[in-house]
């Protein structure tokens, strides 16, 4: 049977010895489990997606009732739209975690500038899909951030009115904005990044993965030509994930069961309420994940300056495998100019986020400014410091 | 084996258990959301018509579960064609068909004044129409109904003629009369 | 009502201190008797579209197709909101703080302002109830509800009877918001103990794996 099969299916033989003889670090830690773990959610978001569309309606006058009515009357409804919502806010946890392993181990440095570069795309894709999935229940804060940041294109010198008009499909954000966000979330933009998932590992497994000393195992190979220092992904490091995968839909669940509005922060208060073109909401703000970029959008006294700084904060992480111009990858190894700046960022961003989240007082801009300096300079500073900062040599082989 | 290894595999046993159990239990709220929701089964309820004042010979439809059920109040004359057509049909005694015990037998009814049907045809599912008249589909016709998908056809008691697609009598749903209304999708005491 | 609240919050940053409502331990029949609350002092006005099915809101005489339907304009463009969701998106405490918030003025049309939401357009639903209460001072930023009003005549209910009632509407509105909670309530335990129980057997079998591996690193290092 199997010989059958491996006569006309020989890709998957293939794929799956790779998968099982994929040499990995011996010394991969807990950070290494948030791209498995990207997996696993993204999972959860299709198959909890593919359920809520069977009742989910996407006109304005439907729309929030369909997804209430799913919430009361279909079967385990409630547990789809919270599974949904809440997976949505863990996916941005679990992938800026998984980008932050980057940041301490140099893992975007050569010769894994793509895979860093093909996760920076999915980032933007990711927050694309959570935008225009935020619209669809149609409350007061869907509406109102599909309006604010559809009319940020306007910014655009020349192109911006005709783009948004394009965008929107519409005067103004109206029932055929949400029709089209609708079909970009559900189909366009999953569809892109699986794409991009598959690419993603494609590049991963080329050059194997990085690890916290941040050296090659590939550079001391036995005499079979194996790294000495490598471990078979298949049992190692999937019991391994598996593990993790446990310990964080433990956490995940706890959530969804016990308290699926998150805090007001899955499922907002104000969006609550059916959107009404006419009133808006006391005080915008848009979901957790992107509020670091909506605070550098506030911080900046100008329009489009603020437009531009806010895409240019999203930008600078595909620039990241340029700027950084030490000779060693891992933190481990760094100096302490890269772990003050790196720190300093940290600080910056998680700041960014909660101003992001609070209403727009003479503090909460003030110390926006602060931190999107820092955020910036953190970026724009580091062909210097990563340059000039003592480094250690980092050992041979991996420390175990 | 060394104790380690049975240690492993024992650990591998539950671990692999454990997965099961956790995967069958997370697909049981997946495939129950599939089935009816909570307001689909309140609309399957029972439905209740009044049939006091139909005339002979008349049909009225109501839907039930997303099926249209038929009522027809038959004349005399009509429950005495049941007794001459006995030979041509493909099921008389309604044996291999589907209908409540109680709707098994000639007239295929609790009150041979009032015929219910479900106005699904058994052979593909097309919706049947309602020709009275002698004679209307061919000379021997003696009322009934035809399907015209694939030309089956029945008697005045639903009973499904030899010779045709159709593999059985049109179905009975269950229904029992209520204080003189008529109760459609659910049975008598 | 947003309009107004949104003047309301510009004009008079000054707000009291919500209360918060200490729901009874035996929630069901607190939602049951909220149900019937519900349609003896909201359902004149507002609707509960999203309970179609329930079988305690039914019980309780709540229909949809008996709700209400105000035209748009009606109430000076502020007509009665739907309640499915309004502790969701007002929050608890004030919906109950709201509730409980009627004060005699003699200059607001209808005769009563409200301490929570000032210029409201509903009327105060209980002040046969609850009687009338009076506001003590302006001076209300900060304060808890109880030092600036003051009930001056008595209603047909004793302040405690009262406090049960709009406890148990407010259960009921909270219930109408999230039925599903009784139920993640019930599975929670189940699907989170048998997680931890997975993670026990992983983190186990995680160990005897990795044994093998940390054992030939010492070796090799020796
Ligand atoms: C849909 C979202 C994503 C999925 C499903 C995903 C999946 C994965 C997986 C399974 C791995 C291997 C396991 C691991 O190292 O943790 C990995 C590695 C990696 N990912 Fe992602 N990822 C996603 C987003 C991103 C993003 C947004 C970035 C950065 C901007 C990124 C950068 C990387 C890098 C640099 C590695 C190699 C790390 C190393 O070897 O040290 N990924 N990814
Ligand atoms: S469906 Fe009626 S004859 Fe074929």
């Amino acid at each position: 049977m199997s010989d059958w099969l491996r006569l006309r299916v020989p890709f998957m033989y293939d794929l799956l010895d790779h998968l099982k003889h994929y040499q990995a670090p011996k010394n991969l830690n807990f950070w290494y489990f948030f791209g498995a773990l990207s997996l696993l959610v993204l999972g959860n978001q299709l198959l909890t997606g593919i359920w809520l569309l069977m009742y989910y309606t996407p006109t304005a006058a439907d729309a929030m009732a369909s997804i209430e009515f799913m919430m009361r009357e279909v079967n385990f409804g409630w547990l789809f739209r919270y599974l949904h919502a809440a997976g949505a806010s863990f996916f941005f946890v679990v992938v800026y975690l998984h980008m932050y392993r980057a940041l301490l181990y140099g893992s975007y440095k050569a010769p894994r500038e793509i895979l860093w570069l093909s996760g920076c795309v999915m980032l933007l894709l990711l927050m694309a899909e959570a935008y225009t999935g935020y619209v669809l229940p149609w409350g007061q804060m869907s509406y109102w951030a599909a309006r604010v940041i559809t009319s940020l294109f306007k910014t655009i010198p020349v192109i911006g009115e005709p783009l948004v008009l394009l965008i929107q499909g519409d005067y103004e954000v109206s029932e055929v904005t949400l029709h089209r966000f609708f079909s970009f979330h559900v189909v366009l933009f999953p569809l892109i990044i699986l794409g991009f998932v598959f690419f993603h590992t494609l590049c991963l497994h080329a050059v194997g993965s990085n690890n916290p000393d941040g050296i090659e195992i590939k550079d001391n190979l036995d005499a079979q030509g194996k790294p000495k220092d490598g471990v078979s992904f298949h049992p190692f490091y999937t019991v391994k994930d598996v593990m993790g995968v446990g310990i964080f839909l433990f956490i995940f669940l706890s959530v969804v069961f016990l308290a699926p509005r998150g805090w007001g922060l899955v499922l907002e208060p104000e969006n609550f309420e059916i959107a009404n073109p006419m009133v808006t909401p006391l005080h915008i703000k848009p979901s957790w994940y992107l509020a670091p970029y909506y605070a550098i959008l506030r911080a900046v006294p100008d329009k489009s300056l603020g437009a531009i700084a806010m895409f240019a904060s999203l930008l600078m992480f595909f620039l990241l495998p340029w700027l950084d111009r030490s000779p060693v990858r891992s933190m481990r190894y760094k100096g302490p100019l890269s772990r003050i700046t790196l720190g300093l960022f940290t600080v910056s961003f998680l700041g960014l986020l909660i101003v992001g989240c609070l209403p727009a007082t003479y503090w909460a801009t003030f110390s926006a400014r602060i931190f999107a300096i820092l955020y910036f300079s953190f970026f724009f500073l580091m062909p210097i410091y990563s340059y000039y900062d003592w480094h250690k040599v980092p050992p041979s082989r991996l420390t175990i | 084996m060394s104790e380690v290894d049975l240690k492993k595999r024992r650990l591998l046993q539950s671990a692999g258990a454990w997965g099961v159990l956790g995967i069958v239990g997370a697909a049981v709220p997946f495939l129950q959301s599939l089935n009816p929701s909570r307001v689909t089964r309140l609309k399957g309820m029972p439905v209740e018509v009044d049939v006091s004042n139909m005339s002979e010979g008349q049909q009225k439809t109501v839907m039930w579960r997303g099926k249209p059920v038929w009522i027809i109040k038959r004349s005399k004359e009509m429950l005495a064609s049941l007794d001459v057509l006995q030979g041509n049909l493909r099921d008389p005694g309604s044996e291999s068909s589907s209908q409540p015990s109680y709707a098994q037998n000639q007239y295929r009814s609790v009150d041979p004044n009032y015929l219910v049907l479900l106005g699904v045809c058994t052979h593909l599912g097309c919706a049947p129409t309602y020709r009275p008249e002698k004679g209307a589909i061919d000379s021997e016709w003696q009322g009934g109904f035809f399907c015209s998908c694939h030309g089956s056809k029945f008697d005045l008691a639903g009973r499904v003629f030899d010779g045709v697609p159709a593999p059985t009598n049109l179905e009975v749903p269950p229904y029992h009369f209520k204080d003189g209304a008529l109760v459609i999708g659910e049975e008598g005491e | 009502m947003i309009l107004l609240l949104l003047i309301g919050c510009f004009f008079s940053v000054a707000q009291p201190i919500l209360d918060a409502p200490d729901f009874s331990y035996q929630k069901e029949a607190q939602i049951k008797a909220g149900a019937k609350a519900f349609a003896q002092s909201c359902f004149s006005c507002h609707s509960m579209n999203y309970m179609r099915t329930d079988a305690l809101t039914l019980a309780a005489g709540i229909k949809s197709e008996n709700a209400m339907a105000w035209p748009k304009d009606s109430w000076m463009g502020h007509p009665p909101p739907d309640l499915s969701l309004v502790t969701a998106y007002r929050g608890v405490d004030y919906v109950y703080s709201y509730l409980r918030g009627y004060y005699l003025d003699a200059e607001v049309e209808g005769g009563y302002e409200n301490i929570v939401m000032p210029g409201t357009q509903m009327p105060n639903p209980f002040s046969l109830m609850q009687g009338d209460q009076v506001l003590l001072t302006q001076d209300i930023a900060h304060k808890r509800l109880f030092e600036v009003l003051d009930l001056k005549t008595k209603g047909t209910m004793t302040p405690q009877e009262f406090e049960d009632y709009v406890t148990s509407i407010v259960a009921y509105l909270v219930y109408a918001s999230d039925p599903s909670e009784a139920d993640r309530y019930a599975y929670a335990p189940w699907v989170l103990g048998f997680l931890a129980i997975f993670v026990l057997i992983m983190i186990r079998l995680d160990l005897v794996y990795w044994a093998e591996i940390h054992e030939q690193h010492d070796h090799e290092k020796n």
